[in-house]
């Protein structure tokens, strides 16, 4: 109603023209608003790291992803678990946006436990799992990149709830933040997600819209 | 005679009293950590206490709990799990599960493992667990 108002009273002194390019305009606008609110957030990763993947081939990250949209989870492969249940979500999602024709989409897992996940351990967690490893890799490299990384994206993770086998060798267990990001083709945080229920759905919807 | 009448009947009624159905492993590899997962499902009168799970697949064997706190995922060792009267507990992922830490060897999609299952007052039951994939 109100919208009838203003462009009845704006027909008295605006050419038909002019008012068409004007809700053209409007419509625009909404259209865009809606794309925005999608995505709350774009945050760059400001400087490079140093990885290397399961193949202990170096991987430069961000940079080596440009132009790839890329989802990202955060694991330990000493996790029974929460982390299985993420990488086996990434492995859905993975064939979801197969399955859907979307294409230049790369998978990757970061080890927050850099100490015990080298590239040999991250290879078997992988083949175990019968993954595709195609645009599939994990991720390990030196402390301090790691904590640099898992900074940027707010991702927490400490040691906690500890264990000893007979031999007295301890064995512990990460408390971390469960999380998937999105990250778009210039290397942009676009969103997060809960990363052992994360809905396949919706990030493949999100996908679509990068 | 009268002996193995009176064990017969105790796994028959415990039988009727309890079932472990669902159970599953995940794949790892050897010298890692996996989890098994299971219903137990208390069709008696009576709680049910686990307290035990035993299984020669992995070096130690310990019932957890994986919880929530805020954003972030934590596990901790559990004593014993109670189920009550006629209902079903599902230790499943991101729950209650047994976690088998060092497994002796790969843990492939499709092979078996014994566990046994130690329930308060009641025998053991052991049952073979396949392996598989997540859904």
């Amino acid at each position: 109603m109100f919208t009838y108002f203003i462009i009845s009273n704006l027909s008295e002194t605006l050419s038909p023209k002019s008012i068409l390019i004007s809700i053209l305009l409007f419509f625009l606008f909404l259209s865009l608003n809606g794309c925005g609110s999608r995505f709350p957030e774009s945050k760059e990763f400001i400087k490079s790291y140093a990885l290397l993947n399961q193949d202990s081939s170096k991987v430069v990250f961000p940079n080596d992803f440009k132009n790839k949209i890329v989802v990202m989870g955060f694991m330990f492969t000493n996790c029974p678990d929460v982390c299985p249940l993420t990488t086996n979500k990434m492995r859905l999602i993975q064939e979801k946006v197969k399955d859907e024709g979307l294409e230049d989409i790369e998978f990757a897992e970061l080890s927050f436990d850099p100490m015990r996940d080298k590239p040999w351990v991250l290879k078997k967690y992988a083949e175990i799992r019968d993954l595709d490893m195609h645009n599939f890799q994990f991720l390990t490299g030196e402390d301090e990149q790691i904590k640099s990384i898992l900074k940027r994206v707010n991702v927490v993770a400490y040691a906690e709830d500890t264990t000893y086998t007979d031999e007295g060798e301890p064995i512990y267990f990460f408390m971390h933040t469960d999380r998937i990001i999105l990250i778009d083709r210039e290397g942009n945080i676009r969103k997060e997600y809960p990363g052992s229920h994360i809905d396949i759905n919706e990030i493949t919807e999100d996908i679509k819209h990068l | 005679m009268y002996l193995l009448i009176f064990v017969l009947s105790l796994l028959f009624l415990q039988q009727e009293q309890l079932q472990i159905e669902n159970a599953w492993i995940r794949p790892s590899s050897k010298g890692m950590n996996s989890a098994l997962y299971f219903d137990v499902k208390n069709n008696g009168d009576d709680p049910l206490t686990l307290y035990k799970v035993e299984s020669d697949v992995a070096k130690l064997v310990q019932i957890h709990e994986t919880y929530k706190n805020g954003d972030k995922m934590g596990m901790r060792k559990v004593e014993s799990v109670t189920i009550k009267p006629k209902s079903t507990f599902k230790f499943k992922p991101g729950r209650h599960h047994v976690m088998l830490i060092r497994v002796k060897e790969d843990l492939k999609v499709g092979s078996e493992y014994d566990a046994a299952f130690f329930f308060k007052n009641l025998p053991e039951i052991k049952i073979k667990v396949p392996v598989k994939k997540a859904n």
